[in-house]
């Protein structure tokens, strides 16, 4: 039953919309004070502290291509778990949870290139909207590896 | 049954009884005829094997039934003992001691049946003839004994025979019943409590054999016999007993004979005692033992096992109330009269806390020094060397994060020095030595450290070799070593590959090596170093901080970053003119009390932008081995109880960081690792 159908929570990153699997998904925060971390690689953002707890925060523009962008009232922090690590990523605004069909996700055009399709798991249709599914799994991989 | 509940407890246990066999080995190799020693191992192997029996990991419980064999004919002076014997034997510790690691790592024992070791164990009984007579001799004797406590009459105590006697008077029943418990017991004195708390619903315990304390205490085989004064038949006794699990033989006897002979003896002297008075006599005496019984054992053993995992729990919430507590010392409460006072109170109470819950996590670094004996015996056969090992300081406790960790560059450390550090006995002797080598093992604390010293009475290191090595393998130039003072070139046997051992053994000088031993040691917040003087021997010095999770640390402005220094690095801080910083090889230093000392500026190594050039700057001396280094900072914001937390697996391998902390505000302050800095 749950099988065939996964919820995703859409945000926008640089006014397109994204969604990541809300199993994978802890909390969602408003963005806060990040600590930079010297020496590391330029996805990462920084740390903050979530409860007691470091969490590192990435830089998803910078993974994606996209322009930074000042944080504001929208900014908010999604902190995933994977691999039993918390780890969080800047969106610009957090829209909604929706429920898709599994069958429904199309693997991703990789238009000319410029996306690098190791990040984005697929894409679903909802509501008349287009939402690209983050691998998370692969985007802080790679993050960590630069 | 199942058994998965209890095998955490084997383990633990396992691993516990086989450090003591080997303890115990080691102390029987020294005086072969020490009968308690004997004793000792043979109880020790037996609880082992009854242990592993009852797990069910049937090839352990054979292996340990073999050496036990070997340890009765020893015990029984059938055999005297000796090196080649304790080889042996030993060979069976390793033997077991995978096992448990095996169980340990997949619960199940492995195919391994060590079928070599085990006729190697046969055939020390067999060199000694009859063999097979003996075996079964000493089994049956085993279970001779233990038939014998099954049927054993139990003599009643006058009062208690007493007891029983008013209650036949009052029509009631009293047996003798003999309870043997299954070879599967895993937990035998709960099962007991149980089989107890059974008899108890039934009526009145008079008499247990053993007592119900040694029960208690496990000091029992598998059987136990009591006298019970009941209402119940033999037939509902002996089918009530038997519902309990794990329950192989109950017999119920009834015991009037022997009281009603001693009726008669007895009756002047009870005569007046009513059937109530009695029975609250009776009451009393069991009051009375129930609880006299836990304060005897109160003083055999007052620890508890508790799961590392809860531990950690506790301490991080320590971690957040002293988190809370600098938060608060950051609110201005003047206007409230007891703020201060509150203050102050919850600072001393944390504080209290705080070291309690540290205290909890200390152990001693007996738990692995207790291991090396043995190990140095093992290397000493092996190379033909003479090599005694004398440790101190066993009682001196770590944090138990340091002491899991501290094992394998010990180990490391030891091996070195029995390895490459000693001469044989034939070279000793050429050098006037005793053919004796000595190694020795310190370990003592030093403020906020843990000092462990490993010196040899050795060749030492061979400082023209070094250098030669260190030339070829261009860990450093000609011009470079001309300026190194030769304590400084010895500290190269710390860089990578570098091993000066010309035969590669098993052992050791593999080229991976004394780097290892560092980076382990820096990466528990600690530091080595090496003294040595050719031809009298070397010394390693490891020293380890005492606790991991809270230091005292400097906090430091660098450019717009608040950055933490742990306080155990600083020697002290300076404020210095910029007209004092002199340039030597475009290495800035500056000269400090007579001391050369160079300069790092944090906020280029860290990537951050220079602040505000002002007339003068400061200075955090910071001392590691014998060296000092100066770290030039923008500004100082004070000392703080800071509570160390990790960075997290990704981000674990970034070299200048040995963590973060969360200050008052929930700002998170990264936290330098000063060790890698230098």
């Amino acid at each position: 039953m749950e099988d065939s159908k996964i919820q995703l929570v859409n945000f926008l990153i640089n006014e397109q919309l994204y969604g990541i699997n809300i199993k994978d998904v802890q909390i969602i925060e408003r963005i806060k004070l990040i600590t930079k971390v010297p020496k590391a690689s330029p996805a990462v953002r920084g740390v903050l502290n979530l409860r007691g707890e470091i969490i590192p925060v990435l830089n998803v523009r910078e993974q994606l291509n996209f322009p930074e962008k000042e944080d504001d009232d929208h900014t908010r922090v999604v902190i995933v778990l994977i691999d039993d690590e918390k780890t969080g990523i800047v969106v610009d605004e957090v829209k909604e949870v929706v429920e898709v069909q599994t069958n429904a996700i199309e693997a991703a055009p990789n238009t000319h290139g410029t996306v690098n399709t190791n990040h984005i798991m697929g894409i679903a249709k909802t509501n008349g909207k287009i939402v690209s599914v983050l691998n998370m799994k692969n985007l802080i991989e790679d993050a960590f590896a630069l | 049954m199942n058994v998965d509940q209890y095998l955490g407890i084997f383990v633990t246990e396992s691993h516990e009884n086989l450090q003591n066999l080997n303890t115990q080995l080691l102390r029987l190799e020294q005086n072969v005829e020490d009968v308690d020693t004997i004793n000792e191992i043979f109880r020790v192997a037996h609880t082992l094997k009854g242990m592993s029996g009852s797990m069910r990991f049937l090839k352990m419980q054979k292996l340990t039934h073999a050496a036990e064999n070997v340890l009765s004919e020893i015990r029984e002076g059938n055999i005297q003992c000796n090196s080649d014997i304790l080889d042996v034997l030993f060979k069976c510790m390793d033997a077991l001691e995978t096992y448990i690691e095996t169980i340990e790592n997949t619960n199940e024992e492995g195919h391994e049946e060590y079928v070599e070791l085990i006729s190697e164990l046969q055939a020390i009984i067999t060199k000694k003839g009859n063999v097979s007579d003996d075996d079964s001799k000493v089994k049956n004797k085993n279970n001779d004994s233990k038939e014998k406590c099954n049927t054993m009459k139990m003599e009643l105590e006058s009062s208690q025979k007493m007891v029983a006697r008013k209650a036949i008077e009052q029509g009631l029943n009293v047996f003798q019943v003999n309870v043997k418990l299954s070879d599967q017991c895993v937990l035998k004195a709960p099962r007991a409590f149980i089989v107890f708390k059974e008899f108890e619903s039934m009526g009145e315990l008079v008499k247990s054999v053993p007592s119900v304390k040694d029960i208690e205490d496990e000091r029992f085989e598998d059987s136990f016999g009591v006298v019970l004064i009941t209402k119940e038949t033999i037939e509902e006794v002996k089918r009530k007993i038997e519902n309990i699990s794990d329950i192989q033989e109950v017999k119920v006897e009834p015991v009037v004979e022997d009281i009603s002979k001693d009726n008669t003896e007895e009756q002047p002297s009870n005569a007046v005692a009513t059937p109530r008075a009695t029975e609250s006599q009776n009451n009393d005496a069991k009051r009375k033992a129930a609880s006299t019984t836990p304060s005897a054992t109160n003083n055999v053993a007052k620890t508890v096992r508790v799961n590392i995992d809860r531990l950690d729990t506790l301490m991080n919430l320590v971690s957040e109330l002293i988190i809370v507590k600098t938060q608060l010392e950051g609110i201005d409460g003047s206007n409230h009269p007891n703020y201060t006072d509150s203050i102050e109170y919850l600072e001393r109470v944390s504080s209290s806390l705080h070291d309690a819950v540290m205290k909890v996590r200390m152990v001693p670094v007996e738990n692995v020094f207790n291991r090396f004996p043995r190990m140095i015996r093992d290397i000493a056969r092996k190379l033909d060397k003479d090599i005694e090992l004398v440790m101190t300081g066993e009682e001196t406790e770590l944090d138990r994060t340091v002491v899991d960790e501290i094992g394998e560059p010990l180990i490391h450390l030891l091996r070195n020095a029995a390895d490459h550090g000693l001469e044989t006995k034939e070279e000793r002797k050429a050098a006037g030595k005793t053919s004796k080598g000595q190694i020795r093992l310190e370990a003592y604390q030093d403020g906020n450290n843990v000092i462990i010293e490993v010196s040899d009475d050795g060749k030492g290191i061979d400082v023209n070799r070094i250098k030669e090595k260190a030339l070829k393998n261009g860990a450093i130039t000609q011009d470079e070593l001309a300026t190194m003072t030769e304590q400084e070139i010895i500290q190269l046997i710390f860089r990578p590959s570098f091993s000066t051992a010309e035969v590669v053994s098993d052992l050791s000088g593999r080229g991976v090596g004394l780097d290892v031993v560092k980076s382990k040691i820096s990466t528990l917040g600690g530091s080595v170093e090496v003294r040595s003087e050719f031809g009298k021997g070397s010394t390693f010095l490891v020293k380890l901080p005492l606790t991991l999770a809270i230091i005292q640390a400097l906090m430091v402005n660098i450019d717009t970053e608040k950055y933490a220094i742990p306080l155990s690095n600083i020697q002290t801080i300076e404020t210095v003119n910029r007209t004092d910083i002199e340039h030597l090889q475009n290495q800035e230093v500056i000269v400090l009390r007579g001391e050369v000392i160079p300069l790092v500026r944090l906020n280029n190594l860290l990537e951050l932008n220079e602040a505000n050039e002002s007339e003068n700057v400061m200075v955090v001396i910071v001392k590691k081995g014998d060296r000092y280094v100066g770290f030039i900072i923008d500004s100082l914001i004070g000392q703080q109880e800071i509570v160390v937390k990790s960075l997290g697996r990704h981000l674990n391998n970034i070299d200048m960081i040995v963590g973060a902390t969360i200050l008052g505000n929930g700002e998170v302050t990264l936290i330098l690792d000063i060790n890698r800095l230098v």
